[in-house]
């Protein structure tokens, strides 16, 4: 059975995104992705810290493994922008995880700005998967904008409790999924 | 010459370019990104941008991340 994840104009054999935010050390995150032969990891942009320097993370990720930085921080589709663009600048590719959070209580995307960056990404190259409230609309409208997958939140982040938009992320399944389905068979075999 | 870089005002003697700087700063060039006055400088120009009085410089890199809002 053909178990292939395609994501972004890649093939993937390996369906685990791993985030590397949360490793003692970047040795623990090398042995984490070469262990479980993840093909695609997440990275953070930060300021050099001149007093306290760090090994670049970069030298630790394997060659090959897609590196897919996220905009962490920004607050609007601007900041969204600006900061995909110096993460490419410093070496992290075209694939981007759009964060845009304005609120920081419950740390909830902001779907509106969202939905902008990712069309001014997208034009511009990157491969876009925006971290989403999961609403059928608004996937729609990524769609539309040139993102490449959604990624909607199962809960608050940070909250622990598991999957609590399971009806509403089934509903884009439901819809986004099964659209993707028909316009793969029509490119397939209808040559359109 | 006074540059605010990643937020901090410093102060250098002598006009320099972004090449100086991170060379001031014991930065390899490799895996990082500049960004002069809200711009994003392509590492083929370093050598030759000179910074200004008042300039504001971000040098950044790519970290660990990935838990959500770091």
């Amino acid at each position: 059975m053909n178990d292939d994840f395609e994501l972004g104009g890649a093939t993937l054999k390996n369906r685990l995104l791993l985030g590397t935010g949360k490793f003692s050390s970047h040795r623990l995150m090398e042995e984490a992705i070469r262990r479980s032969g993840v093909q695609l990891v997440t990275v953070a942009l930060r300021r050099i810290d001149f007093d306290s320097r760090e090994e670049n993370v970069l030298q630790f990720v394997p060659p090959g493994c897609i590196l897919m930085s996220n905009t962490s921080g920004a607050r609007n589709a601007q900041e969204a922008v600006r900061i995909a663009r110096i993460a490419r600048a410093a070496g992290a590719g075209n694939w981007v995880k759009i964060e845009v959070i304005a609120d920081h209580r419950y740390l909830l995307p902001d779907n509106y700005e969202t939905i902008k960056a990712t069309e001014i990404l997208a034009g511009e190259g990157f491969v876009v998967l925006p971290y989403m409230n999961p609403d059928l609309m608004v996937a729609r409208q990524l769609m539309a904008a040139g993102a490449a997958a959604v990624m909607p939140l199962g809960a608050p982040i940070g909250t622990n409790r598991g999957l609590q938009t399971k009806a509403m992320i089934q509903i884009l399944i439901d819809e986004i999924y099964s659209h993707y389905c028909r316009r793969r068979y029509r490119q397939t075999f209808a040559g359109g | 010459m006074k540059v605010v870089l990643n937020g901090k005002e410093e102060d250098f003697s002598q006009p320099l370019t972004i090449c100086e700087l991170l060379a001031a700063k014991n930065l390899e060039p490799d895996r990082i990104a500049v960004e002069l006055n809200m711009e994003i400088v392509a590492k083929a120009a370093w050598t030759e941008v000179a910074l200004q009085d008042e300039d504001k410089v971000e040098i950044l890199s790519l970290v660990g991340g990935g838990r959500g809002n770091e």
